[in-house]
């Protein structure tokens, strides 16, 4: 039988035990997870991602954290394979218990395959690549978000520029991962609407001789190669291109995927001629005083200079932005999932530094067509040559 | 104890002494310890804390039967295949693909899986077989070069690059398998299937057929024993096992990639069959481990786990050439040794 | 499209895989002085490639000639071959090809790994030895650099050939190749021409990773797929034939470049393989290879 002492002490310990809760998890950690590549073929742009989320990390918890609670940031290396990137993303979601995920793998292939395990555990995750895919049909995917532009929008922005110099006969020199193959299929939409002649052609990514593929796009005639991949099989592309004499003849472009001065150091001349699709951060510097998001790109260059001491690239805003997306999302539901993910879904217009953030329940992929400019390569910088 | 000679034999020449003395097994008995070991393997999905641990679990069953299918392949067969992981994949994709594209029920998948792999090891170990030396290497390189160009682009298939998205789980009636926990007995079962079988398989007729082959074909041969027919069996028959593992893979992933399924996994399945003790029907079971445990392991080192994985198999094969199993076996004689 | 363009793409892509197929016949040519004398596959020959490329970047990145980087990076490469042999088949008291070949697995996996920890994940190149000058040779366009690999493989291979018929160690290493216990019966040191036979092996794939960098740039994962290549151009040409290697190796490097350009670039690889396996199965000793006297 209970004695009353007892009783008391049970209630009182039990009261106690509850309000303990309630102030520890004030204090506890908000749990991110980031899946990134820094090692293996895609780990040239995972180290600058990387560092690009660390750096928001840490301004975040420097300031405080969200609402209280600093972020408890767990990174994993998915070293360029999907394998890989599977049993981590179980990992952070059974085993690290996280609140949200960053960051796919900075492989396409690997977002798409997060992207199914975030909805059955019902965790938002903020994927940080390119393919549209990741977040269609939405009715699928109703935890996963965007913050990157997708390839249909970039390619009607190509078109744009296609528009205004009269060309219409354009080769798709796509490589065959999920990033070149996102392009393909939706160059094949796009090239439709805007009255394109596209042709096709494909490489391997781990490929070192394009030489049949460009003579193809020679014979028959096309006046542009739009070239779609991020391995140094692009810079096999310039150089051959050169070889062939394409680039006195032909517009070349390189996608968004292809925008790094190390690539362009290493095609040396054969870049002299070559334009860019990209996001607008590069050339934050040349960007007309109107833009909204001038700003933001000079503070985080800034920033990330001082802390890494070398220059960003967009890469690196592309994660920053996302975990400052998250951090919005967190301070409205902090782990309630489900208000975070409410949250994400109603953000707009948020400047960032890679351009306007805005969602909607039907549209879970960020950024807009004008957030992409074309630039060139020269006096070893990227420079704006078509803004809008 | 009989040693192979260090001639310079075809890398498919006679291997190690384990494989040509006592009988297998023979000191302990080997099926009871299989089954007590896989009773203990029911720790995990009892004990374990949550899914990403049971995962690793049910990885760890899966690369088992990779790993010891090809360490009879290679350590009793003395043949080298360098596309086990081909035939994975062949067996991943078939199970996927009736399941996610065609609509069947994803239980037809396992033994659809099975009857794929083992035909196309059939259809490449005729020609290849009959012949010495590297030719099977060969082939099977080329096989699993093949087979990665059509997975990366037969789209409409595979989904290429991005992978086979929309694999259904097995169901038991309104039961879906679609945790690693749920999964998990189905998988611990078709594991120890396969662990038996392959163990009835070197003590049989066959076993001891095989064996003799790999000591010696001419020898084999004036015995009657062709060559050439149980060297097929074998081969076709890992295969099998290496396509039924691939439709394990895929049912508990509801995923698959051509990434996963590339000509280096299948050389560095040949390294974990190898460290683990090739020709040593316990030496999977290391072999499975390292290859499940060591990238969790090493996660921590980041950039540094390649090295350290790369300096620590070079280590463990000089001083132990017969495998970490070898190493067990030496180590237990040598503890018997001392008792007398 | 006029009959003056198609002979001229033809022209191109003839240029194109003879160019890739001398690369490939090298490193075929350091797999098959290393088969020759242990038995054993080479896995660590495609990482001796890249890491001839990636030093030589490193050298012209540090300001050095293109030249001097390339001889600086061979020399280093061969003396990675040295050490590795050293570490690998010299400690072991019975070198079997099969553990031989487990080890080099081994090696691979850790060259990768210090390339990628000493130098970097990006990917590197620099200029070719003339530059970026591109010849025009009956409508084809040919980079310079496509003839200088062409010239020095060949010349590498007439150097070989010299080296194994004239020289003794060569001799030796010959008689090693054939006959172990009898050569070592002569009094030839067995342990020391497997040595030989690594630094030769390392300093072919340190040459072609100089020569073909500037063309296809590299970076500390590329090892494995170009080792791969290497491997079946061995294969097809007769594994362990030192002229199977050169033939083996063109014969791959065109089956690759007419594939893409008259088949499917798509399929090139595929296409490439079953051609090369068709030609195997019809002859298994390769196409210069004499079938192996059965060991009784």
């Amino acid at each position: 039988m209970l004695s009353r002492r007892t009783a008391i002490t049970t209630l009182l310990g039990a009261a106690t035990a509850g309000w303990e809760n309630i102030r520890a998890s004030a204090a506890d950690p908000i749990r991110v997870g980031t899946i990134l590549s820094v090692s293996g073929p895609a780990a040239f742009l995972g180290q600058d991602m990387k560092d690009g989320a660390q750096l928001a990390v840490d301004e975040i918890n420097d300031a405080g954290g969200i609402g209280g609670r600093k972020i408890d940031w767990i990174f994993y290396d998915a070293q360029s394979q999907t394998q890989q990137a599977i049993a981590e993303a179980r990992r952070l979601l059974s085993n690290d218990g996280v609140d949200i995920i960053v960051g796919g793998g900075n492989m396409s292939g690997i977002a798409l395959a997060i992207a199914p395990m975030a909805e059955a555990a019902k965790v938002p995750f903020v994927s940080t690549e390119g393919a549209s895919a990741i977040v269609n049909p939405v009715a699928d995917h109703r935890w996963t978000f965007k913050s990157t532009v997708d390839d249909y929008l970039v390619l009607q922005r190509a078109a744009d520029y296609f528009d205004k110099k009269g060309l219409r006969k354009i080769a798709l020199l796509a490589d065959t991962s999920g990033f070149g193959q996102g392009a393909a299929e939706q160059l094949k939409i796009v090239a439709k609407e805007r009255n394109l002649d596209a042709i096709y052609e494909s490489f391997a990514p781990s490929d070192t001789d394009l030489v049949p593929q460009l003579g193809r796009v020679r014979d028959a005639g096309a006046k542009a190669i739009l070239c779609w991949t991020v391995t140094p099989a692009g810079v096999v592309f310039l150089k051959q291109a050169q070889q062939l004499g394409l680039d006195e003849k032909l517009a070349l472009v390189h996608s968004y995927g292809f925008v790094t001065g190390k690539y362009m150091e290493l095609a040396g001349s054969a870049a002299a001629k070559l334009l860019l699709l990209s996001q607008k951060f590069v050339v934050g510097d040349q960007l007309p005083d109107s833009d909204p998001v001038k700003a933001k790109i000079a503070v985080l260059t800034d920033s990330f200079r001082r802390r890494f001491n070398r220059v960003p690239n967009q890469f690196v805003a592309q994660t920053y932005d996302a975990v400052y997306l998250a951090k919005m999302a967190l301070s409205n539901g902090g782990s309630d999932r489900e208000k975070v993910r409410e949250t994400l879904e109603n953000i707009r217009d948020y400047k960032c530094a890679s351009g306007i953030f805005s969602f909607s329940p039907e549209h879970h992929s960020g950024l807009a067509k004008s957030n992409v400019v074309l630039v060139n390569w020269a006096n070893g910088r990227f420079n704006l040559v078509d803004y809008a | 104890m009989a040693e192979p000679s260090d001639a310079v034999d075809p890398v498919s020449g006679p291997i190690t002494p384990a494989a040509n003395d006592e009988r297998p097994g023979a000191r302990i008995g080997a099926r009871p310890a299989l089954f007590l070991f896989w009773l203990a393997l029911l720790a995990i999905p009892l004990f374990g804390s949550n899914d990403y641990v049971i995962s690793l679990g049910v990885s760890f069953l899966i690369n088992l039967i990779l790993i010891a299918s090809l360490n009879v392949l290679i350590g009793y067969c003395g043949q080298i295949s360098l596309g086990h992981a081909g035939f994975y994949g062949l067996g991943a994709y078939s199970a996927g693909i009736l399941s996610a594209k065609l609509g069947v029920n994803p239980w037809a998948g396992l033994p659809a899986a099975c009857v794929v792999s083992a035909f196309a090891a059939l259809v490449i170990g005729i020609p290849a077989l009959r012949l010495k030396g590297h030719y099977l290497a060969m082939a099977t390189l080329g096989f699993n070069a093949i087979l990665s160009v059509l997975f990366d682009q037969l789209v409409p298939w595979t989904g290429g690059p991005n992978g086979l998205l929309g694999v259904r789980p097995l169901t038991l009636g309104n039961f879906a398998l679609n945790s690693q926990a749920r999964v998990f007995p189905l998988i611990w079962l078709c594991a120890g299937l396969v662990m038996l079988a392959l163990l009835n398989l070197i003590q049989s007729r066959i076993g001891r057929a095989i064996r003799a082959i790999a000591t010696s074909e001419i020898a084999a041969a004036s015995l009657g024993i062709d060559a050439f027919r149980y060297k097929l069996i074998v081969f076709v028959l890992t295969a099998g096992m290496a396509g039924l593992a691939g439709s394990l893979y895929v049912e508990s992933n509801l995923y698959a990639s051509p990434e996963s399924f590339g000509f280096s996994l299948s050389i560095l399945l040949v390294a974990m069959v190898a460290l683990g003790g090739w020709g040593r029907y316990a030496g999977a079971i290391p072999g499975a481990l390292i290859y499940t445990a060591a990238p969790e392991i090493l996660r921590t080192f980041q950039d540094a786990q390649l090295l350290i994985f790369g300096a620590g198999m070079i280590a463990v094969l000089l001083f132990f050439p017969t495998g970490l199993a070898g190493a067990a076996d030496a180590a237990a004689r040598i503890w018997q040794r001392s008792r007398r | 499209m006029s009959a003056g363009s198609t002979s001229a793409t033809a022209l191109q892509l003839l240029f194109a895989g003879v160019g890739n197929g001398a690369i490939y016949a090298l490193i075929a040519l350091g797999f098959n002085v290393i088969f020759k004398s242990t038995g054993a596959l080479n896995f660590a020959q495609g990482e001796w490639v890249m890491l001839g490329g990636m030093i030589a970047a490193a050298a012209v990145a540090a300001h050095a000639d293109v030249w001097l980087g390339c001889l600086v990076a061979v020399v280093i490469v061969a003396a990675v071959g040295f050490l590795s042999e050293r570490l690998i088949v010299a400690p072991l008291k019975r070198p079997t090809p099969m553990l031989i070949t487990l080890l080099s697995i081994g090696l691979a996996i850790s060259t990768k790994s210090v390339v990628m920890l000493a130098l970097g994940k990006d990917p590197a190149g620099y200029p070719g030895f003339s530059g970026d000058a591109v010849l025009s040779i009956f409508g084809a366009r040919v980079p310079a650099q496509t003839l200088w690999i062409i010239g020095i493989t060949l010349a590498f291979i007439v150097m070989a050939h010299a080296f194994f018929e004239r020289t003794i160690l060569g001799k030796s290493l010959r008689a090693v190749a054939a006959d172990r216990e009898a050569a070592s019966l002569v009094g030839i040191n067995v342990r020391h021409s497997v040595m030989w036979s690594f630094v030769i092996g390392a300093l072919a794939g340190g040459i072609a990773g100089t020569i073909i960098t500037p063309l296809t740039f590299t970076s500390y994962d590329q090892g494995g797929l170009i080792g791969f290549k290497g491997f079946s151009a061995a294969m097809l040409g007769g594994i362990g034939n030192l002229y199977g290697a050169l033939v083996g190796g063109i014969v791959l490097g065109l089956l690759e470049t007419m594939a893409a350009g008259y088949i499917s670039s798509h399929f090139k690889d595929a296409v490439a393989f079953i051609v090369l396996l068709t030609i195997l199965f019809a002859l298994p000793s390769g196409l210069l290879g004499r079938s192996e006297a059965e060991r009784v």
